[in-house]
């Protein structure tokens, strides 16, 4: 494992060299939210009853504010348009003569990249909404230890979350052996993670049949999941639950990604030179 | 030691037509063309030799080159390295050879080049002593010192291919693939580059696999050289058999006073021919046949010779002749 520090480090080097974008978010996503803020409130007035779905206007204030700040810090990677430049530069000549799993360098990589996100931004966001939402009421917490545990909890989910959608993203580079089109694959991947993991909107309002399969789904674990652990939406007991079949799905997708890997690695052909 | 045997890689590609109405048509169609890059190629290449692999542009070389580091699956036939196949086993390969590219750098573009270095030598897992005398040696051989803290992006081509043969070899791996490394430089860093490989090959006994289109290269570094062409070899074997594939051709150039009268010129019993070019005459005899000292002697004494220069046949001549496809010497 030593052998990948330099490519979390990288990961974290890089995202720095990115502060515009990081500010740049932080505006884009004020106003966002306010636009939502309004957005909900309007659908609440006129609603029937004061609950939809399962959320109050408060309870989704909160879903949709800690979404925003998780989705930035955890649902980013560069791992597919990594690839594919390889691919199409041929440098990818050179990743293969190196002792190390192309797999894993991708992985570290990214797993740099969110953690700086998560220091610069991710967390004093996530301390100063809090903060806000027990200030105004819209968040209680009853047990110190308990929320505390959530918060562990939701680490490792989050961790998890992290690691599945860098696999996913990886899956779709690796598609990019047999056809050079990442920005229709990265287009693809963008929608199914954006509807399926309750980044959109939370997966209680898909209706019937539907809703049971999007349930199903190993998606909601990239997001809705995660949230709901930090905001105590569910219980420690339902925590861990989620947390172990994030586990589970991450091993099937990696094995798929191996699979697909090996693969389409006895496809490559080298560009140029 | 590398093994290969029956090694072909065939590439298939789909056949486009031309125009918008060809463009559609491809869209639907699956015909495809096949090319056969390398063909049933054998050969064994043994620890500590350095081997010339040459062959004229789109020869097959590189293909080669990337199955036996494990780039490229090939369609039938296999490579082993130590008993092993790369392109099977990578991470297994990987750490036993070293490869340098010359069109393409293994350097991060972005960090100073000494930091390059540092990830290599954590991937690699060189321990601390190693990762000092290795780089001590290669900066005195290569002159890495004066360009060390500069970022890859900075350096000049023949920096960096400096910088790219010292990175390839420091983990310092059983074989190194070098793939034209020499592309594109000058004189001097040419020479370089090709006293630090003799050291390594000396001193470490690496296994050098050569590939260049410089003839130079390859008369100072290698003793044995293999020719592909068209995916197939044409030649393995020592560097000088194939120059007495010819024979031992030898040519005098003499600088006369005046053109001599054809006619009269001894022939040695037709085993030297003349020619009359450039106001210069250039006598061309199989020195196994006749000696040169009576050539000499003849130019001297009953030419009248003002000046003169002997030359061998070189290897460049010699390859350039059997990639023509003639055996005729010019």
């Amino acid at each position: 494992m030593k052998k990948y520090i330099p490519f979390f480090k990288a990961g974290m080097m890089e995202e720095m060299a990115y502060k515009t974008a990081i500010f740049s978010w932080l505006l884009i996503t004020i106003l966002q939210l306010t636009c939502i803020v309004f957005l909900w409130i309007a659908v609440y007035a006129n609603a029937a009853s004061p609950v939809i779905n399962g959320f109050t206007f408060k309870e989704m204030i909160v879903y949709f504010v800690v979404t925003n700040i998780f989705s930035f810090v955890c649902l980013e990677s560069s791992t597919l348009y990594d690839i594919n430049t390889e691919i199409k530069d041929g440098t990818i000549a050179i990743s293969f003569i190196k002792p190390i799993s192309y797999r894993f360098r991708f992985l570290f990589r990214c797993m740099g990249a969110c953690t700086c996100r998560l220091i610069i931004m991710g967390l004093p966001s996530l301390i100063i909404s809090f903060s806000l939402f027990i200030g105004l009421g819209y968040l209680k917490i009853e047990s110190v230890p308990v929320f505390i545990a959530h918060v562990l909890l939701f680490f490792v989910a989050m961790i998890l979350a992290v690691a599945m959608y860098d696999t996913i993203d990886y899956m779709c580079g690796v598609l990019c052996f047999y056809t050079t089109a990442a920005w229709g694959l990265n287009f693809s991947k963008g929608v199914l993670v954006g509807f399926f993991s309750g980044t959109l909107i939370p997966l209680a309002f898909f209706p019937g049949k539907f809703g049971k399969i999007v349930e199903a789904l190993p998606f909601k674990g990239l997001s809705q999941n995660p949230v709901f652990i930090l905001t105590l939406r569910v219980d420690l007991m339902t925590s861990v639950k989620y947390i172990i079949s994030s586990a589970i799905w991450l091993v099937i997708f990696s094995i798929l990604g191996k699979l697909l890997f090996n693969h389409a690695s006895k496809k490559v052909t080298v560009q140029g030179g | 030691m590398i093994e290969i045997n029956n090694l072909t890689k065939e590439f298939r590609k789909p056949v486009r037509e031309q125009g918008v109405k060809g463009m559609f048509k491809t869209l639907f169609s699956k015909k495809y063309e096949s090319k056969f890059a390398v063909n049933n190629v054998n050969f064994t290449i043994n620890d500590g030799e350095i081997v010339g692999y040459i062959g004229s542009n789109g020869a097959g070389k590189s293909t080669t080159i990337k199955m036996m580091c494990g780039i490229l699956s090939p369609t039938s036939g296999s490579v082993k390295i130590e008993g092993v196949e790369p392109y099977n086993n990578r991470m297994k390969v990987a750490g036993k050879i070293g490869v340098v590219f010359g069109q393409k750098t293994q350097l991060w573009w972005d960090i100073p080049l000494i930091e390059s270095f540092k990830v290599l030598k954590q991937i690699y897992r060189v321990s601390d002593d190693d990762y000092k005398e290795r780089m001590d040696f290669l900066s005195k051989t290569l002159g890495l010192d004066e360009f060390l803290t500069q970022p890859v992006r900075t350096l000049s081509l023949g920096q960096r291919m400096r910088a790219d043969l010292a990175a390839s070899w420091l983990h310092n791996p059983k074989i190194l693939f070098l793939d034209e490394p020499t592309i594109g430089l000058d004189v001097w860093v040419k020479e370089k580059i090709r006293k630090a490989i003799k050291v390594m090959n000396e001193k470490y006994n690496t296994t050098v696999i050569l590939t260049t289109h410089d003839m130079q290269d390859i008369e100072n570094l290698c003793s044995r050289i293999i020719m592909i062409e068209k995916g197939e070899i044409i030649y393995d074997g020592a560097i000088e058999d194939i120059k007495h594939h010819f024979g031992n051709i030898r040519t005098i150039v003499l600088t006369l006073k005046e053109k001599p009268d054809e006619k009269k010129l001894n022939t040695f019993n037709n085993k030297a021919s003349y020619e009359w070019k450039d106001e210069k005459l250039y006598i061309k005899f199989d020195a196994d046949e006749l000696e040169v000292k009576n050539v000499v002697n003849y130019a001297f004494g009953e030419l009248n010779a003002q000046d003169m220069q002997i030359s061998e046949i070189n290897i460049e001549d010699v390859v350039k002749s059997i990639m023509a496809g003639n055996e005729v010497i010019e």
